[in-house]
């Protein structure tokens, strides 16, 4: 599986998300790809699942594949409820 | 009956899902379409002698052949009843066929046993030998003629293989012959020329190899492309064939030892001990050799490392693991990149094979204990991360490829840091001999610089002077500081030895890498002072390999900076006063600036992110990360952290108001990686917030120094 954490610049919040989301899957016992990429670049990208700051919710509107979009990225537990939620489904 | 160029055509006709234009078989088959037009009647008559349907010509579309089952498969049988009895080879046939023979006997042949399989007379194999010959001395080999034992064909290994295979290219394509080898007899439609040439790979179960390529692929996670791949399965194919026979292939010493340096030769190594279990062979070093060079030339793309889902781990891995090597050796390779680069690449290769138990042959282990013992050494006693990591033993066969790194990269250290002694010349006036003897110097040494030619009297004088490593003189001067060597003023032969022994124990006051650097340094300051630079980096690049500096990592681009080298007293600043969120960030930006990270138009930049992007980079409640793209004027890799007296709205729905404003800038996607990682770990702790709010600094160094030590 695939997953593409987006932020504005390619560089900062997505690149945390992306260490936090490593952690994360680590701890459900699962594996994925994790790329990061800034919103530019999103739209040729094809991903599994998308994940970003709640900000981002209205850019990203248009793409079709599952999101999950997060208040804080700094506290895992945000993420990791869900990540859980979202491999429930 | 059909000649083999009509059989073919069928084939290709029935395999074919949709009508196949006659132009286009005309180009596959290099021939006119005249030509394929004559060969389309050839095959409805021989399809009619056989009480089989017609070819259907379908207008503009092209020709078809769709029977039934029952049909088809008595086409193929008819197909392969062809034999060399009743087709008739061209010469050019006949002499692949006799090259294949040649090439596939364990030992010698006779003209009569050539003639008996291609169905001719002895007449004329004879007169085909000649182009034979012609074939064979063109690839290095030559044929050997034994009155009473027959013939044989000589030559290097490697040149025989290179013969095989470009039999096999010249004769067919090389999709094709990968088919042949893989198919087994029966399926096939089978032409007599392919059937001699399948003679090469007779009885060789093509699955192992397959089986090993795809284990080299997961390694270097990579794919290869269809005819690189082809070529590695055909290239194997026959290395395996000719070890069966004893026939082993030797590959140039100093090739050989290049090859060894890439990680694609511990991957090589471990598909031969695959291969070596399945197939009871013992495969020799030379091959691996080999292989790696397919290896090298097969992939597609160089798989990025930071898109591995590990990437982060293997970074703090190698970094540690090069840190540990570097401390049980008294050796800093902290600056050598192509050594972090290399061990990078190589690490995630071999964690795969250790996860999977992939067994692994060190071919070159012995000689590694041998030439590099305490690298060896000191290798296995600093792998306890990576064993830690995976939670598994490291065998000495991995350690030793390592250890083929570290090996490399201890003698670019010598290299680079090869020293330049500073030396003066003595004679007895300090004019005429020790002019012509500093001239023969100079000429003879290039790691000596003469500083000075002088009288032996002015000796006590110069000695006070501390950059001088050594006299070298024409009469003793009774120096007692300095090492001083007594040469005849010619500097014959014996003498050159001298001195070199003499400098290689004595070590120069300032070593020629600290020299340069800090003359780097020095340049760069220069150059700040009165000059505007568009491109720090750049600047910094060039004028290092100007220098020869063989690794330059500028104060911007130490690798990877931790947190507490970016956080420190000048760059954060608790309780600033601002009034908005623009005002905020470009408060915090200032300290960039003022503290040389960035340009001035970095802090606009961020600002206008936030206009543009919305206030997203609000991560956390209360914390905000603003930051921009390293083109933005990023001049070195850095961080800022600023709290406010009275926290600021951005227009953040859950994370509002935001107090802690820490300003990010990199030169590139991943310099602050550690940084950052640390960064968040710093954030998440309650204490370190509490610390912030109250305006405690001191306070919040000090966890910054805890965390790093963690």
């Amino acid at each position: 599986m695939k997953i593409i954490t987006v932020c504005g610049m390619g560089l900062g919040t997505s690149l945390m998300m992306k260490m936090n989301i490593e952690s994360v899957l680590k701890k459900l016992g699962k594996s994925a790809q994790i790329d990061n990429v800034d919103l530019g670049s999103i739209k040729g990208v094809d991903a599994d699942l998308i994940i970003a700051s709640k900000e981002m919710e209205t850019r990203l509107n248009s793409l079709k594949c599952p999101k999950i979009f997060i208040n804080n990225l700094i506290d895992q537990s945000e993420l990791e409820q869900k990540l859980r939620d979202f491999f429930k489904n | 009956m059909i000649d083999e160029r009509c059989a073919q055509l069928l084939g290709q006709i029935i395999s074919s899902e949709k009508p196949i234009k006659i132009s286009e078989l005309a180009k596959k088959f290099k021939v006119s379409s005249r030509t394929i037009r004559y060969d389309l009647d050839k095959i409805d008559d021989f399809l009619k002698t056989n009480d089989l349907p017609q070819l259907i010509r379908k207008p503009n579309s092209g020709i078809e052949y769709a029977p039934m089952p029952s049909q088809k498969q008595k086409i193929m049988t008819l197909l392969e009843e062809i034999t060399s009895y009743n087709y008739v080879l061209t010469p050019k046939e006949r002499q692949t066929m006799i090259l294949t023979e040649l090439f596939q006997a364990k030992d010698y042949i006779t003209i009569d046993e050539i003639a008996d399989v291609l169905s001719v007379s002895r007449g004329t194999v004879s007169n085909d030998l000649k182009p034979v010959r012609t074939w064979l001395a063109h690839h290095n080999l030559q044929l050997e003629s034994v009155p009473h034992f027959g013939l044989k064909v000589k030559g290097y290994e490697q040149d025989l293989r290179r013969a095989v295979i470009s039999l096999l290219s010249e004769n067919m394509e090389v999709e094709k012959a990968l088919n042949l080898i893989k198919t087994p007899i029966h399926r096939r439609i089978n032409i007599v020329a392919d059937k001699q040439i399948k003679k090469l790979f007779q009885d060789l179960d093509i699955l192992p190899i397959e089986k090993s390529i795809q284990i080299a692929e997961k390694q270097l996670k990579t794919t290869f492309a269809d005819n690189a791949y082809s070529g590695l399965v055909i290239h194997l194919a026959l290395a395996i064939k000719r070890i069966q026979l004893n026939k082993n292939i030797v590959m140039p010493e100093e090739e050989l030892s290049r090859l060894k340096f890439t990680k694609e030769f511990a991957v090589a190594s471990s598909m031969v001990a695959f291969l070596e279990e399945s197939y009871n062979i013992k495969i020799p070093d030379d091959e691996i050799g080999y292989i790696t060079i397919h290896l090298l030339g097969g992939k597609v793309t160089e798989a990025d490392i930071f898109s591995s889902k590990e990437w982060l781990q293997l970074q703090i891995l190698t970094d540690e693991i090069i840190k540990t090597i570097g401390e049980k050796l008294n050796k800093d390779f902290s600056i050598d990149t192509e050594l972090h680069n290399g061990l990078l690449k190589h690490l995630e290769p071999t964690i795969y094979r250790l996860r999977h138990n992939l067994p692994l042959k060190n071919p070159i282990l012995h000689e590694i204990k041998r030439n590099y013992p305490e690298i060896f050494k000191a290798v296995q006693l600093s792998l306890k991360p990576l064993e830690n990591y995976i939670g598994k033993k490291i065998p000495d066969e991995e350690a030793g490829f390592i250890a083929i790194h570290i090996g490399a990269a201890v003698e670019r250290n010598k290299a680079t840091c090869s020293n330049i002694y500073n030396a003066v010349v003595v004679c007895g006036t300090g004019v005429g001999t020790a002019k012509l003897l500093s001239s023969r110097i100079k000429s003879q040494f290039n790691n000596i610089n003469v500083v000075n030619t002088i009288a032996s009297r002015q000796i006590e004088e110069t000695s006070k002077n501390d950059r001088v490593d050594l006299i070298i003189s024409t009469i003793p001067t009774g120096s007692k500081d300095i090492p001083e060597i007594v040469v005849n003023p010619l500097l014959p032969e014996k003498d050159i030895e001298r001195i070199y022994r003499l400098l290689s124990k004595i070590q120069p006051n300032i070593s020629a890498y600290t020299n340069n650097q800090n003359q780097l340094e020095e340049i760069l300051k220069i150059i700040d002072k009165y000059c505007i630079i568009k491109d720090q980096q750049e600047l910094a690049r060039e004028l290092s390999s100007f220098l020869n500096l063989a690794s330059y990592n500028s104060s911007k681009g130490v690798a990877q900076p931790v947190l507490k080298d970016l956080l420190t007293e000048k760059t954060i600043e608790l309780n600033v006063e601002a009034s908005d969120w623009e005002e905020a960030i470009r408060k915090g930006g200032e300290v960039l600036v003022r503290e040389g990270f960035v340009e001035p138009r970095y802090v606009d930049a961020m600002i206008k992110n936030v206009k543009e992007l919305g206030p997203y980079i609000v991560i956390a409640p209360g914390i905000a990360m603003p930051h921009a793209r390293p083109e933005d004027g990023v001049k070195k890799t850095g961080m800022s952290l600023i709290t406010l007296i009275e926290p600021i709205d951005f227009g953040h729905v859950q994370n509002d108001p935001v107090k802690i404003i820490l300003c990010l800038c990199s030169v590139d996607n991943n310099s602050h990686i550690k940084a950052l990682s640390q960064l968040m770990k710093f954030i998440s702790d309650e204490e370190v917030i509490k610390g912030l709010n109250k305006g405690d600094t001191s306070y919040v160094l000090n966890k910054l120094t805890d965390l790093s030590e963690e």
